[in-house]
């Protein structure tokens, strides 16, 4: 009964699952080929060496590692806020939750594959379990990546499991998958109750977890003595830069699916509103930490940190400086700022300059660092190869790709949250908004009354 | 089982290197011949002495060798040249031995013009023959031998083959004597007390990279002192280099002008009293005014110096400040025992020779000859002596001819002019360790003598550009492959002589160039075979140390430096016993390779000074009566003065009478178009040709200056800004000759209006790991002589910098205060 | 136990680049070539580096032989995720190279870019192979390797000493740049033995540590005349 009432209401929702068209071949056609070549380029490099890229000394870190943190950062977007939104019970975050939460998987996958792509010999990646070390950064980060990522998978299958049903009841092929995957959900009450209460654990759960990922993310760069690096801000400063980027990248996901899927109905200009305003908090809240790391540098003024301050500011990355401060600041702060730029278009563009600036960051934090070596050397260069290249491209491709898969076969929105919202939240939220108010005055307290 | 102990050893370290090895087979590509190797259990190991002959700095080294395979070298540590030190080029010795691209056996030119592989038979059966027919026709005297092999005992046996043909036309690459023949009347350069100085004033001479035994001079003025008695050294340059770097006081001075510097100081030196007036008045002449023997009043060396080179004038040609000129003058009086010397640019441009007078002047005016810390002599090494030669079959090829200079001509030059003009016909060239072609700025035209000279022999162990012009190119075993008996070292104090027989056989079909000669020899038969009657070289050589072992002067080097000295002076209390045996003398020399005597007999002035008047010549006589010569010539019934003036404007002197034949300043006679004055420098990378078959000298070629497997362009800030230069930026060299390409580097104290490159890259010989990298500065130079010894100038040419591309990757070292602690 | 140290001193250096070529002959190090080293990927564990300083219009310039300064507490050691390099017990920081998985992390720490990576199989041509020191193990392509104050030789030496019967003495250990350098700048010891070289010079006044100030304790020391 309730399943006819959703294909009723959402069936808009199922069509790229029901019925998948030439779009999707060609997409998944264009999409995989890219993937593939990168894993050309990956066997290459494993064959040949590292030398097949344009990494160096001293610039033995570049675009794996600063794709590393991109990425990884970008998959912030999805359980942090989709947790954050739904600890606070956001009503609007209903139509997003879902879309956020397969970002983080999807790019979480991507993001933590590179460390592997950075390593002379990648076949002995596991030596990190046989002989690992807790005492370096790189473990720490092994653990809390690897927690993030499964709590992040459950966290985004765990939502799934009613759509899934509606699916497998609807008899969608592959039968199997939808089956299996339903886990005998027949949204029993009891079912129900657990699942709320796997959900309500598991957001409480992935905040620190997804905190702490940024954060020793960052302690790979600042437990070390580098100039640019060494830094006790780096924690927060990262979990801000990504949560910024994941945001800008959750938008930019959310117009081209909604432009694709017609969604128009379940994204409306509310939700764009209500995130572009955090994107906008956020940009300002980046620009304080940047601001603060940088003139603490300045001030400071110790010669290897200038050598640093200076290649970035007016040297050879001032282009990347100067352009990570206009994406991350002022285009998205000038269209956001105003109602009048804040529109889909405006939103759109200001979050995409916020993912471009924010990976500038990544870069600007990485390289110069690296190409400033203390130690008397003359300064760095690096030139990524084609290798390093279509190993991005690899690496976004492989993120849209998974978006095509999954919007193939999954409810991009889900759907038993909006049926949720339809019938309980206007009531829910009323009550809630009741408990606001202030009580009436007969219920003041007594030492209240003013003297 | 009891293991004697350093089998045990050998399995130990051996074997452990074995089980590493062992490993990584499994892993990944692991030369396949050194695991088996190692894999093979134990290896023999043993340490053998040789000598470098990488160059002519003659250092000792250690060879170790694991079943026979050498597999590393280390400096001798008593040995009295290096004490322990190498450069990098002795220390990539290994890499040269097995280094790709070494010539495999005797190659022939074919009739297409490529070379093809013949026998070492028919090689020297073509030579012979062709010999024999010159000789029989009368024209032995145009065959020539250019040699680059720094020993004597070779040069002995050589001259000795061309003797028997009757010609005399060897040319060593790297006499250098004229100075010293003019103002001391002795052919060889003397030798410098560098240990024994307690302030060297070098011209020029980049003591500790280029000269003749860097390394030697790095021992003696830093390696074998305690931290407090370092040897100070002031340095007169163009640039900063290495041991300028090490200089208490580094004066920069404008190219051409390290003579006038020199002068400078003289001049201070006499005007405050600050020379040695004994020495001076025993030892000297032409310090004063003098009489001639026409009753003419001449002028002496101190009113020349007081009239013409007071510290203004010469500030202003070297564009330094005066009160420099004054302060190291001081610093010099100051000193006990201080030397001066000259070498790279000082002794490269075409007013070489005044320079290296006017060097040698300071060492008369201090006193320093004969002295502790001085100029000296060093002993003879005395050799068996060869029954004496007839006299000189036909005048040399290479010696003075017409009257364009004064005593000299450039060998390569003479040669390939001789050649092309037809006035010097040579009808069989051999060329020995020698790359004239590179390495010389008249190279061009050689190549082209080269290929009209009938029969060209090369003998090398690679193909370089001189063996690629050769019509028989025939291999010779690298140093650790041959045996050696390498002589003193040129500015050495005492002499040395390294004998080594080869450390391995040779890995190719290559023969010893005395065995060659030898073999020549007995081929040709009659007189030539009876000049060489020797069976080997290795036979050679024992029948000339004989002389050494009986003289019982030396010593053997052996353990420690001290002991050795020990040693030597037991020998010494033990000369008068009688003769010394042979054998076991050889034995030891050949297994310790190294013999060598530091003692100097005092006050034998005439070694020192075997001029006419037996003092040293401030006023060189021979200079004087070499261009009343010139002048006087086809001139009949000149007076002196006349001629004197007239020879000196013959040669295109700028000084008359008889300021022209004492040392002066005679400005550079610059060539060409160009805003820059180029100058080349041998940086340490650079030393021994040979190098550049390594891959690890190639990589680090430009170390100092971040510029490996690269030609760079030094530039002075100031130059580089008014040039819009900056480092990194990839420029090309323009002279009117032609160009090549370098990448600019700011220097932190060059002259400004120069460029200084490096030699050593920019070879084109196929096949050789160089090939194509970097360039040569000289393939650019402009001929320019110094007057009076012929020699082309290496700094007169003027060049044009042109931008092919700013800098695309790296930067400059980071400079002073950006990031030290 | 010693505690390996080293001094070199500044006032001899000349800047020969020996202790440069000594090292990568004694070690089994290889050349790039010139495509790789346009590429800023020269390999070297010991480089010898200019410093220029400009005072009083006066120029000078300083060269300054540059290799693993063998840190104490070293910062490369405490990134590593696999335990490829560690601080033996007599203070050299080692490598192992049949761990390493590559990951360059110890190169990003290390403040003194002592570290240098394998970028591709090393290159031997011709016959080079044959010359290389069977008592240092060869690398293969993706380790990072360093100097190893020539730890092959401490081995040799101590077992010499122990079949001689006797400790380890002063002077016994001599590394390859040590051995090569013609000014004698270098002096390799037990930094534990009061009495010897590389102790006694430790203590001169005119010793200092390369970035002493990061807290890495060095074990090689730099001397110099101080203005
Ligand atoms: N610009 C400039 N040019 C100069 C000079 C200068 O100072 N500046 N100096 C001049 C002087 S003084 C000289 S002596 C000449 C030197 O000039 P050359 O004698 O031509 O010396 P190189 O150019 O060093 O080349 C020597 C060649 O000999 C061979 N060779 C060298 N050593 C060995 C060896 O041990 N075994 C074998 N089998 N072969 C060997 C190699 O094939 C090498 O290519 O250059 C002259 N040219
Ligand atoms: N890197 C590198 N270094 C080399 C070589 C190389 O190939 N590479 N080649 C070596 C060769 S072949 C040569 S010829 C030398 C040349 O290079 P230099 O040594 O710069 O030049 P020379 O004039 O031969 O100087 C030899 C020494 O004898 C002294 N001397 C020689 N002749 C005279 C003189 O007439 N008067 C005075 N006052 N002093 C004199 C010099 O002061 C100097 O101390 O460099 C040698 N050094
Ligand atoms: S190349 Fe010359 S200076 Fe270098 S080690 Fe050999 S002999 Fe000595
Ligand atoms: S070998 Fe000695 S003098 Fe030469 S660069 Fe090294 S430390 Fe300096
Ligand atoms: S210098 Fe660098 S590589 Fe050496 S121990 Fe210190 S941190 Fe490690
Ligand atoms: S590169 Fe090797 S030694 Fe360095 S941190 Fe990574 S695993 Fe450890
Ligand atoms: S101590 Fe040994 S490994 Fe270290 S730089 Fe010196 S020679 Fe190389
Ligand atoms: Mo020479």
């Amino acid at each position: 009964m309730s399943a006819d009432k959703h294909e009723f209401v959402d069936g808009d929702l199922l069509r790229s699952i029901e019925q998948s068209g030439v779009g999707f071949r060609v997409a998944t056609t264009v999409l995989g080929l890219t993937v593939l070549t990168a894993w050309v380029l990956f066997s290459r490099q494993i064959l040949e060496g590292l030398g097949v890229t344009g990494l160096n000394q001293p610039v033995a870190w570049g675009f794996y590692i600063v794709n590393f943190v991109f990425f990884i950062g970008i998959s912030h977007a999805g359980t942090l806020i989709s947790a954050i939104l739904r600890l606070s019970q956001a009503e609007w975050r209903r139509p997003i939750t879902r879309m956020a939460e397969v970002i983080t998987v999807v790019v979480l996958a991507i993001g933590a594959f590179h460390p592997v792509l950075d390593l002379g010999r990648p076949e002995r990646a596991l030596n990190i379990f046989t002989a690992g070390r807790l005492q370096s950064p790189l473990l720490w980060d092994v653990s809390s990546i690897s927690a993030y990522f499964m709590a992040s998978t459950v966290y985004l299958y765990i939502p799934m499991i009613p759509d899934i049903a509606i699916l497998r009841d609807r008899g969608v092929r592959p039968r199997w998958l939808y089956s299996f995957l339903a886990w005998g959900w027949q949204g029993t009450p009891r079912q129900q109750a657990v699942l709320g209460r796997a959900v309500n654990i598991m957001m409480v759960l992935v905040i620190p977890i997804a905190v702490s990922v940024h954060t020793v993310i960052s302690y790979i760069f600042a437990m070390t003595l580098q100039p640019g690096w060494h830094s006790t801000i780096f924690g927060p400063y990262f979990v801000v830069g990504a949560i910024f980027s994941g945001i800008a990248a959750l938008l930019m996901v959310m117009i081209v699916l909604r432009r694709i899927f017609r969604l128009e109905r379940y994204l409306k200009q509310i939700h764009f509103d209500y995130l572009s305003r955090l994107l906008l908090i956020m940009a300002l809240l980046w620009f304080y930490f940047t601001f603060s790391e940088y003139l603490t540098a300045f001030f400071g003024h110790e010669p290897a940190e200038m050598r640093v301050f200076y290649y970035k500011v007016s040297g050879p990355y001032a282009p990347f400086f100067w352009g990570m401060v206009v994406c991350n600041f002022l285009v998205p702060v000038l269209i956001l700022a105003f109602r009048r730029t804040r529109t889909i278009p405006g939103i759109f563009v200001a979050s995409l300059t916020v993912v471009v600036g924010m990976w500038l960051e990544r870069l600007n934090i990485v390289v110069p660092s690296l190409a400033n070596p203390r130690s008397g050397l003359p300064t760095g260069y690096y030139l990524p190869s084609v290798v390093e290249w279509g190993m991005f491209a690899g690496g976004i491709a492989t993120f849209i790709l998974g978006f095509v898969l999954f919007a193939r076969f999954f409810p991009l929105i889900s759907l038993w949250e909006i049926q949720e919202g339809r019938e309980l939240s206007v009531a829910e939220t009323a009550a809630r908004l009741e408990t606001y108010l202030p009580d009436p005055p007969a219920a003041a307290p007594a030492e209240e009354a003013s003297p | 089982m009891i293991l004697p102990r350093r089998d045990l050893l050998k399995m130990l370290g051996v074997g452990a290197g074995a089980v590493g090895l062992g490993g990584c087979r499994q892993a990944w590509s692991v030369p396949d011949r050194l695991v088996e190797l190692a894999l093979r259990g134990p290896g023999l190991e043993s340490q053998v002495q040789t000598i470098c002959g990488l160059c002519a700095g003659g250092c000792g080294l250690t060879v170790r060798l694991v079943d026979g395979l050498p597999v590393g070298i280390r400096g001798n540590p008593h040995h009295p040249l290096n004490r322990g030190g190498l450069c990098p080029v002795g220390l990539a010795g290994l890499e040269v031995l097995y280094a790709p691209g070494r010539l495999q056996g005797p190659l022939r030119r074919q009739a297409g013009g490529e070379h093809g592989a013949t026998t070492w038979e028919e090689a020297l059966d073509e030579i012979a023959t062709r010999l024999t027919a010159l000789t029989a026709a009368g024209q032995g005297d145009r065959v020539a031998f250019l040699s680059g092999e720094p020993s004597e005992l070779f040069h002995d046996l050589a001259r000795r083959f061309l003797h028997g043909l009757g010609s005399a036309n060897l040319s060593r690459l790297d006499d250098a004597g004229l100075a010293h023949e003019l103002t001391q009347g002795i052919a060889r350069a003397p030798g410098y007390d560098l240990g024994g100085a307690d302030l060297v004033v070098s011209f020029g001479l980049d003591l500790y990279e280029d000269g003749p035994t860097p390394i030697h001079a790095t021992a003696a003025m830093i390696g074998s002192r305690p931290t407090e008695q370092l040897g100070a050294l002031i340095q007169v340059g163009t640039r900063v280099s290495p041991s300028a770097s090490k200089a208490e006081i580094f004066a920069l001075v404008r190219p051409g002008t390290l003579g006038a510097f020199a002068l400078g100081i003289a001049h201070t030196l006499v005007r405050e009293g600050g020379y040695d007036r004994a020495f001076v008045a025993e030892h000297t002449f032409g310090f004063d005014d003098w009489t001639d023997e026409d009753g003419r009043e001449r002028l002496g060396f101190r009113r020349l110096l007081l009239e013409r080179y007071y510290p203004d004038r010469v500030a202003a040609l070297c564009g330094c400040d005066p009160a420099l000129i004054v302060r190291v003058a001081r610093r010099l009086a100051a000193a006990a025992a201080p030397v001066a010397v000259a070498g790279g640019d000082a002794v490269r441009g075409t007013n070489a020779t005044w320079t290296q007078m006017a060097v040698q002047a300071l060492n008369a005016l201090t006193g320093a000859f004969d002295r502790p810390g001085g100029v000296v002599m060093p002993p003879p090494i005395p050799l068996t002596p060869l029954a004496a030669l007839p006299a000189p079959p036909a005048p040399s090829l290479f010696a003075a001819a017409g009257d364009e200079t004064a005593f000299g001509v450039d060998p390569v030059e003479a040669l390939a002019a001789g050649v092309l003009d037809g006035t010097r016909p040579v009808e069989l060239l051999i060329v020995l360790d020698t790359n004239p072609v590179f390495s010389s700025p008249a190279g061009d035209r050689l190549r082209e003598a080269l290929a009209r000279i009938p029969t060209v022999v090369a003998l090398a162990s690679f193909m370089d550009e001189t063996a690629a012009a050769a019509e028989l190119v025939l291999p010779t075993p690298t140093f650790l492959e041959r045996w050696q008996g390498a002589t003193t070292p040129r500015g050495v104090a005492f002499s040395t002589l390294g004998l080594a027989p080869p450390v391995v056989e040779p890995l190719t079909d290559a023969r010893h160039p005395g065995d060659v000669l030898l073999e020549l020899g007995r081929r040709l038969g009659g007189e030539a075979a009876a000049a060489l009657p020797w069976s080997d070289y290795p036979a050679y050589l024992k029948q000339r140390i004989e002389g050494l072992a009986l003289s019982g002067q030396g010593s053997v080097v052996t353990g420690s430096f001290e002991e050795s000295w020990i040693q030597f002076l037991e020998e010494r209390g033990w000369r008068f016993l009688g003769r010394k045996e042979i054998e076991s003398f050889w034995r030891t020399l050949t297994q310790e390779s190294s013999w060598w005597n530091p003692v100097r007999s005092r006050g034998d002035w005439g070694r020192l000074f075997a001029t006419a008047s037996g003092r040293y010549e401030f006023f060189s006589r021979r200079l004087e009566a070499r261009l009343v010569e010139l002048g006087a010539a086809g001139e009949g019934g000149a007076s002196a003065a006349e001629a004197l003036a007239r020879g000196s404007a013959r040669l295109g002197l700028e000084a008359e009478g008889d300021e022209a034949c004492m040392p002066h300043h005679e400005p550079e006679a610059a060539r060409g178009e160009g805003e820059l004055t180029l100058l080349p420098f041998r940086p340490i990378t650079a030393r021994g040709s040979l190098g550049v078959t390594s891959p690890m000298v190639l990589e680090m070629f430009g170390y100092t200056a971040f510029s490996p497997w690269q030609t760079w362009a030094e530039l002075a800030a100031e130059t580089a800004h008014e040039l819009d230069l900056g480092d990194g930026d990839e420029v090309r060299v323009e002279s009117d000759r032609g160009h090549f390409a370098a990448v600019v580097r700011i220097h932190p104290a060059a002259a400004a209006g120069t460029v200084h490159v490096p030699l050593g890259l920019g070879h084109e010989a196929p096949g050789s790991l160089a090939a194509g990298i970097g360039a040569n500065p000289v393939g650019i130079m402009l001929a320019a002589r110094d007057p009076l010894s012929g020699r082309l100038s290496r700094t007169a040419t003027r060049v044009r910098l042109a931008l092919v591309k700013r800098r695309s990757r790296g930067g400059p070292p980071p400079r002073h205060g950006g990031s030290e602690a | 136990m010693s505690r390996w140290g080293m001094a070199i001193d500044l006032d001899r250096c000349t800047g020969c680049g020996s202790c440069m070529a000594a090292c990568h002959q004694e070690n089994n190090l290889t050349a790039v070539g010139p495509s790789e080293a346009a590429l800023d990927r020269v390999f070297h564990w010991l480089r010898v580096l200019p410093e220029v300083s400009e005072a009083h219009a006066e120029v000078t310039v300083t060269y300054t032989p540059q290799l693993c300064v063998q840190c104490d507490k070293p910062p490369c050691v405490r990134v590593c995720p696999v335990h490829a390099t560690y601080l033996s017990d007599e203070g050299i920081v080692a490598q192992i190279y049949a761990r390493c998985i590559g990951c360059r992390y110890c190169m990003a720490a290390c403040p003194y870019n002592a570290k240098v990576f394998n970028w591709y199989e090393p290159q031997w041509p011709g016959q080079l192979q044959a010359k290389a020191n069977p008592d240092v193990s060869l690398r293969y392509k993706g380790v990072v390797e360093k100097c190893t104050f020539c730890h092959h030789r401490v081995l040799k030496a101590r077992e010499d000493a122990a079949l001689a019967g006797r400790g380890l003495r002063d002077g016994d250990v001599s590394t390859a740049c040590e051995d090569s350098c013609p000014a004698k700048a270098i002096v390799f010891g037990d930094l534990d033995d009061p009495a010897s070289r590389v102790s006694r010079l430790a203590r001169s006044p005119r010793a200092s540590r390369h970035h002493e100030d990061l807290g890495t304790e060095p074990k090689v020391y730099h001397l110099a005349r101080k203005e």
